[in-house]
Parts: C-alpha cells; structure tokens; sequence
C-alpha cells in the first residue's frame, strides 16, 4: 500500500517535471507567473515613449499600446529605460521580455531577435535648423555634420545616402534634439513623429522636403519566445479589428488611422 | 516642448539623485571589503597571485571607469542596471583601495611583524589584529579621496541603464527650455555629496587621532 | 562574445583617427591643467585675501563636482546663452579646470614642503616675493611632486574618455559604436588595450623623468 503510494507520487513528480523541460515553460509562462510584463525601452522619444514632464511617468505610443496588452494579459507593465544602442543587447540577453518602442525593422537585426507585427509605417526625416537646407541633395556634402542616435537604423540611411558628410552619433533622443538646438550639427536624422513632435514649439526647426526611406515600427522579444511572440500578434490584431487601436492612434496623432497595413499584411 | 514647474523638475531630478545615492553605501562596502583583501594578498607575494593582482591594478589604473562600466554592461548577462552598476563601478575603485592598503601594510616597521611572529600569531592573525587597527589612521585621508572620486564615478551610470540623475537630467533636458538650470541642480547636488563625504572623513580623522594619538607608529 | 580579427581590420583606420583625437586632447589639456595647477598656488602664496578667497572656492568646486556635469554644462547648457564652444574645446576647457584644481593641491601642497630656509635665503639675496616663487621655491616643489603630478595626468588620459559622451570621436566614442553596429565587443576590447598602453607609456615616461630629476641636495 505505501508501496503504492510512493510510486504514484514518483510518478507524478516526474511527470510535473517533463513538462517543464519539453518546452511548455517560456518567457510567456515565467511573465505570468511573475505577474509583470517587463519591457525595455529609451525614453527620450516623444510621441512614442517618453517621461511625462509633469508626473515623471512613462508614457508615449508605444508605451500605451505596451500597457495594453500588459492588460489583456492581466499583469502589470514594467518599463526599463536605456539608452537606444543598448536595446537590443538587452533583449537578447533577456534582460527585458519585449523591446516596446519605435523599432525599426531591419534584416540584419532580425538575425538576432523576434520582430511582432508592425504596428506603424512611419518615414525617416531630417531636420535642420530654418533656412539651412533647401533640400536633401545639401546635406550630401563633406562639410555637413549629420546626427542620429546610435545604434538606430538612419546609422545606415545616413551611410546610404549621405556618404560624403561626417556623421556623429548621440546615445539619446534628448541629446539629439538638444544637440540640434545648440548647433552641435547642422541636421539630424529621426522618424517622422518625433519629428513633428519636437516641432510642436520650436518654430526654428524644419523637417526637410522628401522621405529618406519609408519605415516600420515593431515590438520585438527574444529569438526564443515564441509564445510571447504569437501572443502579442494576437492581440494586435484583434486591437486593430475591434478599433480599439484606431482610438488609440487618433488619440496620439490626432488623425485616423488608416488600416490598409492590416490588408497588405505589412 | 513643455513648461515644467520647477517644483516637479526638483521632484523628478530627487527620484533620480534617491538612485544615485543608493550605489554608494553598496559600492563603498564592497570596495573595502574586497580592497583590503585584495591588498593583504598582494603583500604576501604568492608566485601567481602577485602577478595577476598586479596586472589587475595596473589595467584598472590604465582604463577608463567609463570602458569598464561599458565593458561589464556587455559581456556579463547582468539582468539588473543597479548590479552591473555595483560591478562596474567597485571592480574599478577596488584596484585603487587595495593598492593603498597595500602601500599601508608596506609601511609598517618590520618590527612589527616580527614581534608579532614571536609571539606566535600566524599571519592572518597578525594582519586583523596588530597592523589594521593601526594602518587605518595613516590611510583614511587617501581612500575617503578614493571614496569622492567613486561619487563623481556615480555620474557615469546612466550607460548600463540606471534611473540615476544624470538619466533624469537628460530626460527632463528633452522636455524643459532650458538645460542650464537642470545642470546646475545636478552640479550642486553632487557637490553637497562630495563636500559631505569630505566632512565625515575628517570627522572620522579627528575620532582616530584622539584614539590613536598615543602609540601609533612606534 | 568572439573576438574577430576582420573586424580589427576593417575599423582599424577609424580607430586611428579616434586615437589622435585622444592623444591631442590629452597632450592639450594636461599641458594647461599643468600651467592652471602652478599659477593658482603661485597667486596664493602672494597673500592677496579676496584673490585667494576666490581660489579656494574655484578649487573647492572643481575638486567636488564631476568632470561630467560640467561638460553636459558647457555643451548643453551654455548655448542657452547663445556661447557655442566645440566640443573639443569643451573637453579641454573641462579638464584643464577640474583637474587644474586637482593640480593646484597637490602643488600647493609641495610649495608648502619648500623648507623656510630657503625662502629666506632667496630674499636675503633680495628677490622680490615673485622672483622666489619663479625661480626657487616652485620648480623645486615642482620636482618634489612629480609623482603625484604624473599620478594625476594618468587621470587626465582617462578624463578623455568622457568626450565621448559629448558627441567627441575619440576613442571611447569609436569603441561603442563599434558595438553598436556590430554588437562584438572586440572594439571595446581594443580600445582598452590602447588606454592600457598609453598609460603603460606615461608610466614609463614619468620613471625616466623621475630618475633624470633625482634631487641632489
């Protein structure tokens, strides 16, 4: 009888334990258990993420959508904040579960990590000072100081496109902006929302005639977490069907959100 | 761009300086500790202790605390800004506190040693009892100004991703009109750090002179 | 985390270009720190009271506050003011004042350890206060404290390394970017060979001027 027993509860112990090493626990299963969704973010990019100057908040897009889905999860949301080029460093080594911000979507890195569905298409621009550029074929030039952040993908762009300037790169969006404003460079490279977000007060910047490139923004997590993964799609989808995403974009931007993106499955 | 009211960029900018200042307690414990150790060993002149420690050092004096703090925020999978903070920060400054324990240990009159090993103390026992109680009056001036250039060290940490003042500094240089103001306010407070540092290490000095004032270097 | 020789080769030539950039910084504003550091004790030791008063402050300050506030100060917060200084001269502004003060110290320090004899001497020999400054007391104390001095300027050579968080490309700078676009730390590791060795270099420079300059009294 006792016999009997011990052998069913060996059993069962082992049984508890296969499941865990065939795979059925991931990054899904230990947020759950933990009860808090942790993303990594910079937060020095207005509209997407950035503190609230008046509560010393994370707030921003992709902030907001991130919350979101920590609800429909039912966990809380927890934002790490560093600087842009030691983003994905972190996601890799697991050091947050998801990189919720304005990513864009590149080959090169999605060697390294998982990207969700894109949730935007947004262009890059550049900005400058009023009256400094008459057009994007200026700043091709070897005097031009170009400026972006480091570690984004207008590193690239700016390769690309402008390879007779000298670029020099910032580790944050305030210094970008900040740069920019104390003449530090002649024009920076951003997306188009922030862009327009940085303009909203300060008159003495223009964005540049012409898109340097379309873009699109995702989360991303972990190569390994594709639960996560197929979770967070999930419930993009279902926000962009049901509207709930629409309100959230006409909140941020103030314009409607078109969903074509869903039919073109971008 | 936004208009804060000076009361939330103080409130904001005192979560931040709440961050920084929780380093140093960890950090000033962990480098003493580890530092005294470290420096003991290195008097000791074991065959392959002697050469890593030296080289330990003399990388640590070499490299800046920046690239350290770089480093150790790459390669080692550390989950937590605060630790790789802690890690950072105290792998460099320990190079330089066991050094001067080192150079406090090396001081002592061979007497001393000698008649301690008479009196039939092992080693260690001579170390904890005989020679730090003393060496720590001769020493304390060099590593509280050990200990204020790991402060001013802190202003580097907002690399591996702490919320420290420098962080928030920059953050709220984003959204206010002017940056000036922000600096300056980090500025002062990492000077009523230091100046405060500066003042428990003399008041500590006086306390040990009194105490010690008798017998110290005979 | 591998270390990879092409990547050596194909950033070597900017990792160069980092490298002159840190090495004129350093020879720069060591070289000014250096004349801040003697001409602050050398005022000092004339008894003006308000001037020394201010000195005192100036060093108090700039002992206890870090390199970097104050770059992010002069890079971030002076255009405010509509002053505009590059941020090569910001660096070497910013280190030939913080570490002048440390400089001023330890100077003043040796100045301090310069026996009565021989001030007394000098002015018998009816040299105005500043002639003994110049030409006695300080380049002895000078000498006297050329291992602290060098000590110091092992600082400088690390207080570089902060210019690269006000857009600089020196060698701090090239190194993280190195990362940033290739996500090896190999860049990094270079560039802390690189500052191991400078500092081997000033190490050995400071022993020779040390046994060159071997007080005979």
């Amino acid at each position: 009888m006792k016999a009997r027993v011990i052998l069913i509860a060996v059993l069962v112990s082992a049984l508890l334990a296969m499941s865990s090493v065939f795979g059925i626990a991931s990054a899904l299963d230990d947020i759950l258990a933990r009860g808090k969704l942790i993303v990594g973010t910079d937060l020095t990019n207005p509209p997407w993420e950035y503190r609230d100057p008046n509560t010393g908040e994370a707030t921003g897009f992709a902030i907001e959508l991130a919350r979101m889905y920590a609800e429909a999860l039912g966990v809380e949301l927890e934002v790490k904040d560093y600087d842009w080029s030691a983003l994905l460093p972190a996601l890799v080594a697991k050091k947050i579960d998801m990189f919720a911000a304005n990513l864009s979507r590149t080959v090169a890195r999605s060697t390294k990590i998982l990207y969700c569905d894109a949730y935007v298409i947004a262009p890059g621009v550049a900005v400058a000072k009023a009256g400094k550029f008459e057009s994007l074929e200026e700043v091709n030039s070897p005097d031009v100081l170009v400026n972006t952040t480091t570690g984004s993908i207008f590193v690239d762009v700016a390769e690309q496109l402008f390879p007779e300037a000298e670029l020099i790169t910032v580790p944050t969006g305030a210094e970008q902006l900040a740069g920019l404003l104390g003449n530090r460079y002649d024009v920076t490279l951003t997306g188009k929302f922030q862009a327009l977000d940085w303009m909203k007060a300060r008159p003495e910047l223009e964005i540049l005639p012409g898109y340097l490139m379309m873009d699109s923004f995702a989360f991303a997590v972990p190569y390994d977490s594709f639960k996560l993964w197929s979770s967070f799609n999930v419930f993009l989808r279902m926000i962009k069907l049901d509207g709930q995403f629409g309100k959230l974009y006409e909140e941020w931007f103030g314009a409607e959100w078109d969903p074509v993106v869903i039919e073109h499955g971008i | 761009m936004y208009e804060i009211p000076v009361g939330s960029l103080l409130r904001q900018l005192g979560l931040g300086t709440l961050e920084t200042l929780k380093l140093l307690p960890v950090c000033i414990g962990l480098t003493l500790a580890l530092g005294t150790l470290i420096g003991a060993l290195h008097t000791l002149r074991l065959p392959l202790l002697n050469q890593i420690i030296t080289a330990y050092v003399f990388v640590m004096r070499g490299v800046p605390p920046l690239i350290v703090l770089l480093i150790v925020f790459f390669v080692a999978n550390i989950a937590d800004a605060f630790l790789a903070a802690i890690i950072g920060l105290s792998l460099y400054h320990t190079a330089y506190i066991s050094e001067v324990v080192r150079g406090g240990i090396m001081a002592m009159p061979r007497g001393q040693f000698e008649a301690a090993h008479s009196l039939g103390l092992s080693t260690f026992q001579t170390l904890r009892k005989v020679i730090f109680p003393q060496i720590w009056y001769q020493t304390l001036p060099s590593i509280a100004g050990q200990y204020i250039l790991l402060a001013k060290d802190t202003s580097l940490v907002s690399v591996v991703g702490m919320q420290d003042v420098m962080r928030i500094g920059k953050q709220l240089m984003q959204v206010t009109a002017n940056p000036f103001i922000v600096y300056f306010f980090i500025g002062v407070f990492y000077y009523l750090i230091c100046t405060s540092l500066q003042q428990v290490s003399i008041r500590v000095e006086d306390g040990m002179r009194k105490r010690y004032a008798r017998g110290v270097t005979r | 985390m591998e270390f990879s020789w092409q990547l050596v080769l194909k950033w070597g030539p900017s990792i160069l270009k980092s490298l002159t950039i840190t090495v004129e910084m350093f020879t720069l504003s060591a070289f000014l720190a250096l004349v801040v550091g003697t001409v602050v004790p050398a005022l000092m030791r004339l008894g003006i009271r308000p001037l020394n008063a201010l000195l005192r402050i100036y060093i108090s300050i700039f002992r206890n506050s870090p390199l970097l506030v104050f770059l992010f100060f002069l890079f971030y917060g002076l255009p405010f003011f509509g002053i505009y200084i590059a941020p090569f001269w910001c660096g070497v502004l910013g280190i030939t004042l913080n570490e002048g003060a440390f400089l001023a110290e330890i100077i003043r320090g040796a100045i301090q350890g310069i026996p009565r004899g021989d001030w007394e001497a000098a002015d018998s020999l009816g040299l105005g206060r500043f002639q003994v400054l110049r030409f006695v007391v300080v380049p002895q104390a000078l000498r006297n404290a050329i291992p602290a001095i060098t000590g110091q300027l092992s600082i400088v050579m690390k207080d570089t390394s902060l210019m690269s968080l006000i857009t600089l490309a020196e060698l701090t700078y090239i190194g993280n970017f190195i990362y940033s676009r290739t996500f090896n730390i190999t860049g990094l590791f270079i560039v802390a060979m690189i500052y191991v060795a400078l500092f081997a270099v000033l190490n050995l420079a400071a022993r020779v001027l040390e046994t060159r300059m071997r007080i005979r009294r």
